[in-house]
Parts: structure tokens; sequence; C-alpha cells
């Protein structure tokens, strides 16, 4: 019997999205992803100078802030044709990198875990076998007896008492989750260890930022950091030392603690890495820029079409032609005027509900040569070994090995297209965004010790209209701001987010996007509990309040609910 | 966002009338949820001023254990989802709660997007202020304030629209 499930968080602040699925004998046959929510960013933009573009932007959502600004002085500067002090590239990273690294450790832990991990079941755990799985895993010290004795009771105390609060609403005892008790306790150890650690992240995103989120030291030619290594009101050495060390404590718990964690967890749930999988073309971009210009990078990225059609190619620099010319946005089946794939820089967002039926969401849906486009870690690192990559090659030879060991067997290499490779790959890009840090923060020294302290030219606009683009590869995956500029305002602004691409409905040809391909086959145990569900969306790390373009207030509560739905979407 | 806005604007004449005395720290928490974590970590007394649906007359203050709230938390599906109260829950699950702690809630009438606060809500605050006062004053002269009363989850749905 065919039977159809929603899923339609619509929480208090940012109702976003509306996941409808189809099942029929315990497995999905048809999904759809709806954004239930307008943005409006672009239309407030408008008339405006684009040297407060930034601020604006990064205010389109309280997560992912520092991208959307750096993304948009970058395409500002683009559009002037102007390069900027090598200090400020190398500060902008350090903010990029410790931004990623914070959001992927807490995606990971405090978002998707508890897809995977029992909390009740971490009760009946025995402490002492799970600090020996623990030291057979990796030498993180903070894995002893006492100290999971410790979490372990503080867990009963709470269930004991009636306060699982946070934990409940879980699914709990669900025939999906399979983890021995130990791993379980071993899991909700290391989500309390990561409440600390990401705090480290977010204070290097301060140090340079002024403050997160919404970091304020940007401008359009640089950033507003003065630099002296010997003064103690400028960025000085005290406060690269501290950068230092917390970027060291980052990558002890990524390597030791992370990186096993996801290891252990897709040993013990293998059949996801054949499920989740698109099936589309992956897309990133470089980033990590090392000159003013943006020409080099430290991490490749770049276009991989569907497998079998044509090769990789990489994207190379901030004025990428290839890049430029391929990016398009269709809005067939969302709720604005128009229709067909549109240039970003020529496009309207003009909100319109009453149309034609078949129109479903916010999300417009973006392509890349008129194709959908997986973006996310996966697809950065996807780009990064088709580029020859040797960090992040070394890093997926040795977690497969890891893995391997665990399993008992090989585990393939397009195994990575797969719910669980999407969380494999964002852990190793962790690893390598946190390399990263810690060589911007090197690269920032060795170029002040030249005397350059240099980190803001002046911009000046022409009369004229001009045009240009910036891209950032986002926690979440690629991210392009496109700016037309008339007479130093801005006339037409346009963001497209990493979570518009994935969470695309379908496209002028009626092509599912990345969220509505990879549900198709999951199956699921519980129509009441579509926990498999979660797992693929999940794996995406969805951000929705970035992907959707007018506010619907109708919801209040913040339950998940699921429920029949008497109307399909886009019905 | 309407009456969502009433702890804040409790907060703003509750800061106004005790001053910076050194021994309170006030907080607008915005929408930080678990990030506030290090503001509430090992407090003496943590007293929490917000809108709260407890099924009372709008503009109406009730006081409430903090950490006996029924959670609405279900499985999030991204991190714009992890609010005040899962910090609260993992303040508890970290063994770090403060040593007393009361929540003084105001009765929204609506949480409409872009209204100011309803002429109950205002009309309320006085109120509210007043015995977030009595508490902190009690907390000083050393005073442990009644913890045990948790919000009913029967009376507590969300308001109609």
């Amino acid at each position: 019997m065919s039977q159809r499930i929603v899923i339609d968080p619509v929480t208090r602040i940012e109702g976003h999205l509306r996941i409808e699925c189809t099942t029929d004998g315990g497995h999905v046959t048809e999904a759809r992803a709806s954004g239930q929510m307008f943005r409006g960013i672009e239309t407030i933009l408008r008339g405006r100078d684009p040297r407060e573009a930034w601020i604006f932007t990064q205010r389109i959502c309280g997560v992912c802030t520092t991208v959307h600004a750096i993304a948009s002085v970058r395409a500002v500067e683009n559009a002037l044709k102007i390069e900027i002090p090598e200090n400020a590239q190398h500060i902008r990273n350090i903010i990029t990198a410790a931004h990623a690294v914070h959001d992927h450790i807490v995606h990971f832990y405090h978002l998707s875990a508890l897809d995977w991990v029992d909390v009740t079941q971490a009760l009946k755990a025995d402490p002492i076998e799970a600090e020996r799985i623990a030291y057979s895993l990796s030498e993180w010290p903070f894995n002893g007896r006492a100290h999971l004795k410790g979490v372990q009771d503080r867990l009963k105390g709470l269930v004991e008492s009636g306060r699982l609060g946070i934990f409940s609403g879980g699914y709990w005892g669900h025939p999906a989750m399979r983890l021995e008790p130990e791993v379980n306790l071993l899991a909700v150890a290391h989500y309390l260890q990561a409440l600390d650690v990401q705090r480290k992240a977010n204070q290097i995103v301060a140090i340079l930022g002024g403050k997160t989120p919404h970091i304020q030291n940007l401008a359009v030619g640089g950033v507003a950091n003065p630099l002296n290594l010997e003064d103690q009101s400028a960025f000085n050495m005290e406060r690269i030392a501290l950068m230092k060390t917390l970027a060291e404590d980052l990558g002890n718990f990524i390597d030791q603690v992370y990186i096993p964690d996801v290891l252990v967890i897709a040993a013990r749930y293998p059949e996801w890495f054949n499920l989740g999988k698109t099936g589309m073309a992956f897309l990133s971009v470089p980033e990590m820029p090392l000159d003013s210009k943006g020409t080099a990078f430290a991490m490749p990225g770049g276009y991989l079409p569907k497998s079998g059609q044509a090769s990789f190619q990489p994207i190379t620099s901030f004025q990428d032609a290839f890049f430029e010319e391929n990016v398009k946005e269709a809005v067939d089946h969302s709720w604005y005027r128009g229709r067909g794939p549109v240039h970003p820089y020529k496009e309207e967002t003009e909100p319109d509900l009453n149309q034609d039926k078949g129109r479903y969401s916010w999300i417009k849906s973006p392509t890349f040569q008129g194709k959908p486009a997986e973006v996310g870690p996966l697809a950065h690192f996807k780009a990064m070994l088709e580029a020859g990559h040797e960090p992040a090659k070394r890093r997926l030879d040795k977690a497969l090995g890891f893995a391997q060991a665990l399993l008992g067997k090989d585990i393939p290499l397009e195994a990575l297209d797969s719910t669980l490779g999407r969380h494999l790959a964002r852990s190793l890009r962790c690893s390598l965004m946190n390399e990263e840090l810690g060589r911007s923060i090197d690269l920032l020294i060795a170029n002040l010790a030249k005397g350059d302290t240099r980190s803001f030219d002046p911009p000046t606009f022409p009369k004229g209209e001009i045009q240009g683009f910036g891209f950032l590869e986002a926690p979440r995956g690629m991210l392009s701001h496109w700016v037309i500029i008339k007479g130093g305002k801005i006339q037409n602004y346009q963001v497209i987010a990493p979570t518009t691409w994935n969470a695309a409905p379908r496209n002028t040809e009626g092509e599912p996007g990345p969220y509505e391909a990879s549900l198709v086959g999951t199956p699921i145990a519980d129509d009441q509990k579509p926990l498999e569900i979660l797992r693929t969306i999940h794996s995406f790390d969805p951000c929705l309040a970035c992907s959707v373009h007018l506010i619907k207030a109708d919801g209040t509560d913040s339950h998940l609910r699921i429920r029949p739905t008497p109307e399909p979407l886009g019905g | 966002m309407g009456d969502d806005g009433a702890g804040l604007a409790a907060l703003a004449r509750l800061k106004e009338e005790l001053g910076q005395n050194g021994r309170f720290d006030f907080l607008d928490g915005g929408t930080q949820g678990v990030y506030l974590l290090p503001y509430l970590e090992d407090r003496e007394c943590l007293l929490i001023l917000d809108a709260v649906d407890f099924g009372g007359v709008p503009g109406e203050t009730g006081e409430f254990n903090p950490f006996l709230l029924p959670s609405g938390v279900g499985p999030r599906l991204s991190p714009h989802q992890a609010g005040f109260e899962e910090a609260l829950g993992l303040l508890d699950l970290l063994g770090r709660v403060p040593k007393r702690a009361v929540l003084v809630g105001i009765q929204p009438k609506s949480l409409d997007f872009g209204e100011p606060l309803s002429e109950e809500v205002l009309m309320g605050l006085p109120r509210a202020v007043e015995k977030s006062k009595n508490i902190l004053r009690g907390w000083l002269e050393g005073k442990e304030w009644g913890l045990s009363r948790p919000l009913d989850p029967d009376r507590a749905k969300p308001p109609a629209r």
C-alpha cells in the first residue's frame, strides 16, 4: 500500500524545510523538498552601497554568517577588478577555516549523531569495556572509565528524574538503531566534549572578527584589523600564539575523536554506504586563496559531471569564466514569476503564489551547464581527489583502511557517494581545513615578518555599470554571490546558497534536486518514525534559512510533525 | 515577533532599576541557544525572563523551574533548531547547573511577525519586573527559592491563532 510521509518542522523563527515522501512496500518511491520561507535580502540590497552589502548578507543566517560576508566582499571586489593585500587574504582564510571546523564538528555531534546513537542504550554500557573500545580506536586521553562512568551517572540521573529533556523526542529503541551500549556511551561522552571543543574554533573567529556570529572586521578592499606585532592594542603576537594553541587542540579532537567516531558508526551501519546517493554531478570551488588576486589556492575545487559523461573540470580563480558562465537558476517549480534557467546577473526575484500548480517551494532550482548538482564537503572532497590533492588522498586512504579493518571487508571508492560518505568526507575535510587554519596563521606571521603590515586598500567605484561574482566553499558547499553595480549603487544582487543547490525542487526539465533524488529507494522501517529519511537529509547538513527566498508565518511549534497530508506538494 | 520580546522588555527595565551593582550579570541571550552555555555554567543563581505560554491570561506572570520544562525538541534538521531549552538540558547533563534557578514567564497574547508588544503584556511587565526583583533580593539574602514547580505540559499549548 502506498503511503505519504511528511516531515515539516515549523520552528518559531525559521520555518524552513519540508520533505514529502511517498513510500510503497517500505521504501521511498518519490520525494519532494520544499523551502517554506522567502528570504528577501536581495530586495533589501537594491539601491544600497556595495561596500555595506556584506553586513546585510551575513544576516541571511545566524549560523553561516561569515561565509556570506566574505562571499559578498569577494563579489564586489570582483566587479571592481581589484586585488586585496595578502594579509587580508590570510585573515579571511583563518576565519573561513575556523568557521568550517566549528560547523563540521557541531553538525556531526549536535545535529546528526543522534540519528545513529541511541542515548538511552548508553545506560546499559559497561564503562570498562567502553574504555577498552575507545583505546583500541585512538589515543584520545579523555576516554577513561572514570570519566565515562561520570557521564553515564549524570545521564542516569536525568532519565530517572524524567528530565531527559534535550533527548526526548528522539527515536530511541528504533529498529534501525544498532550500536552496542558501549559505543553509545562513548558517543554521548564525545557529544559533551564537542561542546567545549567547538568554542575554541569560535574563539578564533572572534579574535579576528571582533565577535561571532556576525563578524565585524571585513571591508571591500581588505580587512579592518590593524596589524602590528608589537602593539598591545593591535593584532599582535600574543593573539597569534593563542590562535595556534586553539587550532592544535581542535586538530587533536578532529583526528582522535571526530574521525574515529564517524568510522565506528560507518562500520556498524555499512548499508548506508549504499543509500542516499544522488547520482548527479558534483560542484565545488577552490578555497583558501594564497595570493592577493585569488589565482592560487591551497584547496582545489571544480565541476565533476555525472559519472561517465565527461571529465573533471577544475575551477581555478576568482575570475574563472567557466564558472561564471555556467551557473543558472530556474523557477519553474518555485513560487516566483517566470520560468526557465536564467543567469544570476539577469535574475529577478518576484514572489508569486498565484500561479499554475506544480510549484511547491520558495527555493529556486540552480543548475550548472543545465544540470542539477550536489554541493557540500563530499563534492569538495571528490574534486580534491580528482585534482590529485595529496593531503586529501592521504586522509582518505588512512580512513578507509581503518574502516575496512573494523568492518572486515573492502569499501570501494564509489561508496563515498552515499549518506555515510557525506559524513566521512565532511570529517576528513574538517581535518584538512584545520591543517589549512594552522598554515594560514603561519603565512600571516611570515608575511608580517617581511615588514608588510598592509590589510586594506580603499576601493573606488566607477560611474558606469559593472558586474561581478564571488564564491566560497562554505561548510555546506559552494556559495556564490552575484552583484550588478551602477554609479556606485547596487542594481541587482543574487545569492545562491549551498542548500539552494541541494534542496532544490525540480528544474525546468523536471529533474529532481539532490535531496529529492537521494531519498528514492530509502527503506523505512516505521512510517511513524521515518528516521531513515532524517539520516540522509542530515548527511547534507541542511541550512534552510540560507536557501529560501518570504516568511510564511503560519507555524508556531518547534515539533517535527509527521503526519499524513491531504494535499501532495506540487499537486 | 510580537510578545516574544516580553522577556527582553522586562530585562531592560530590570537592568535600569537595579543598575550595574556588580552582583548580577544581565544578558540578552538572543537566539544563540547552546552557544550561551559559557554564560550559564556553574552560576550561583540564574533568573530567566521570557515569554512563556503557560495557559495564563495575557500579561500574567508565572514562576517555573527551568530545568523541568516539557521539551518540545525532537530530531532536528538544521542548526537553527538548537534552542535555549537544549542549553539548559546540556547544563544538566554536564553537571553544571546553577545552585538556584527560576524562569519568570510572561504569558504572551500574540507571537505574530512585526507586531509590537500587546497592551496586556505591556501592562503586565511591571509585575514581572517586581517579581524578578523580589527573587533576586531573596537570593542575595541567602534565601532558597521554590524550584519544584514544573510547567504543566497540559496547560502549555501553543497559542491559538
